[in-house]
């Protein structure tokens, strides 16, 4: 009895520093791939080395190969059985690695031993779509050569010729639509290679896609009332509207309310008085017209002196608020950045004034008015800021109509959809 | 998320903020409350202060005082006064205007200003203690 339970203390024992050693070799083989060390991944394959071993993530050796760029260690591993299918937790496969890095050498080998081109990471994204969004042409068009499919999209639904076309790659564009991609084709939100290559204001691109038939009068899927030329407008793109317009393409008579804002004016003011404000406004993108609606008040009551009769004045302590809306046609400079927008604006104010005096039941007498202006805007992302100068004349209590109008505030977005579009996971 | 717990601290600042002004008085606080600047004696009067411009040519003004507006023509004062500053004991809880007469060349300048004498009461444990919330007017020259 005791005897038998000494054989199998001394078996547990054996095979418990066996598989220690293993496992050390295992990890020395991950290791050594990370590093290139060709000589040392030789050594410890002949020494029993488990060739599909994985860290905890699941890397294994040819991944690491892959990533780094060693070609002879990957075709070392891949003739000694190295899985080129085998996914970490990412699902970045080794051939997908290699298209990250542009090596056509490790995807032939990749290729060569079975690997699987339409392989996609947790993305969704394929060895294609990443080769078409970093320009690589010649790995894009290795892929399309072994057969990798264009249509695959990544969990947005970004495909091979969406990624060519967000990213600028003109070529790679042509090389899909001579593979038979759709060069109408959209992500999840709607977005159209076109729409991409409007929204980051590439001239060249949106030529390249038209000479490739890219449809030129196609509505946005998520803004249906949004054709081309109005998104080039939306987006502050000239030079593609032109383009368009060239084309043949119009813009629709359709309105694009999809800002609210919310404006805090800090300053209306003049060498003799000051009012503060607020307001409430739409705008309307493709025109870049905005309609306010607001109120304005003096901070402090301010004395006045008005002519009774002949002789006879009466000082008087006067509060004065007036109310407006007001139309502005902004004038946008070209700019690269989406978010940013900025530009000269003309801006037309009717003004209804109204006030009351200290210890007189008479109030001022109303007036309407009408204040033309000229300013500067600027707007990044969601805030702006507005600096103009006014000519209104507010009546008894304002000699001076030249004024200077100060504004910040905030856009809100009323439609859920997005107007730009971001790849994420590149 | 990060908007989200940015407007939750900016709320918890706030009624930290709010909470941290109120002066309420724990009940323990009335047995050692000090009584001395308490006026259980409900005002009959108030003052209205009075700023003026005295110079060469308006040494003495005319100086109305009205209940209500100047319109309502309900005066309850007329004074004549010498100094820049003057002060007026009047009913709590009215709107007064006043109005001072100036010579200005040939000319007549009548200045209005108009404020609100209150009586404020404020009730402290058992007791209404009453304050007044004087009235301010500035009827100075431009």
């Amino acid at each position: 009895m005791s005897i038998k339970y000494l054989i199998l203390l001394f078996v547990f024992i054996f095979n418990s520093l066996g598989l220690a050693a293993q496992e050390n070799k295992n990890q020395q083989l991950l290791q050594a791939a990370y590093d290139g060390d060709t000589d040392k991944i030789l050594r410890l394959l002949l020494d029993s080395a488990d060739v599909n071993t994985a860290n905890a993530e699941g890397v294994t050796a040819l991944m690491y190969a892959a990533e780094k760029g060693h070609t002879d260690i990957v075709k070392i591993l891949l003739y000694n059985n190295a899985d080129p299918n085998a996914e970490p937790l990412t699902k970045r496969t080794a051939l997908i690695s290699a298209a990250i890095n542009n090596n056509i050498e490790i995807a032939y080998n990749l290729l060569l031993y079975g690997a699987d081109i339409n392989a996609a990471d947790e993305n969704g994204a394929t060895a294609l779509n990443y080769a078409s969004c970093l320009s690589f042409y010649d790995m894009a068009e290795y892929l399309l050569m072994n057969g990798a499919r264009h249509d695959i999209k990544a969990q947005d639904g970004t495909d091979a010729m969406l990624g060519a076309a967000f990213y600028g790659n003109a070529e790679i564009v042509s090389l899909l639509s001579r593979y038979q991609a759709n060069i109408n084709t959209s992500d999840y939100a709607g977005f159209s290679p076109l729409s991409l290559a409007i929204q980051n204001g590439n001239a060249s691109m949106a030529d390249t896609l038209i000479r490739n038939k890219a449809e030129i009068k196609l509505f946005l899927k998520e803004h249906p009332k949004v054709n081309p030329v109005d998104y080039a407008r939306i987006m502050n793109r000239k030079p593609l509207v032109i383009l368009l317009k060239k084309q043949g393409a119009h813009g629709s008579f359709n309105l694009f309310i999809h800002q609210v804002t919310l404006t805090f004016h800090p300053g209306f003011l003049n060498n003799e008085d000051y009012f503060m404000g607020a307001g409430i406004g739409i705008i309307e993108s493709k025109s870049n017209l905005s309609l306010e609606l607001g109120l304005y008040g003096r901070l402090a009551r301010k004395r006045i002196l008005e002519q009774q009769s002949e002789n006879i004045y009466y000082q008087l302590w006067q509060k004065k608020q007036y109310i407006y809306l007001s139309l502005e046609k902004l004038f946008t400079f070209r700019t690269k950045k989406t978010e940013r927008k900025q530009g000269i604006f003309i801006r037309a104010k009717g003004i209804v004034t109204f006030g009351n005096y200290e210890g007189l039941k008479r109030n001022p007498k109303s007036k309407i008015t009408l204040a033309p202006g000229v300013g500067y805007s600027y707007m990044f992302n969601h805030v702006f800021f507005k600096a103009a100068y006014e000519y209104a004349d507010l009546g008894i209590g304002n000699k001076m109509s030249h004024w200077l109008s100060l504004s910040v505030g905030i856009s809100i977005n009323t439609k859920k959809s997005h107007l730009t579009k971001k790849i994420y996971w590149m | 998320m990060i908007k989200k717990n940015t407007m939750l601290l900016i709320l918890a600042l706030a009624c930290f903020f709010i909470n941290s002004c109120s002066e309420s008085l724990q009940p323990e606080d009335c047995m050692n409350y000090d009584y001395s600047d308490c006026n259980t004696l409900e005002p009959e009067l108030g003052a209205l202060h009075v700023k003026l411009t005295i110079n060469a040519e308006n040494p003495y003004i005319p100086v109305s005082i009205y209940e209500g507006n100047a319109e309502d023509s309900l005066m309850v004062l007329s004074d004549t006064v010498m100094s820049a500053q003057s002060s007026y004991l009047l009913v709590p809880d009215k709107y007064y205007t006043v109005v001072a007469k100036y010579k200005s060349g040939n000319n007549i300048i009548y200045a209005f200003d108009g404020d609100r004498v209150k009586k404020i009461q404020e009730v402290i444990c058992d007791s209404i203690c009453w304050s007044v919330d004087e009235g301010n007017v500035n009827v100075e020259l431009k």
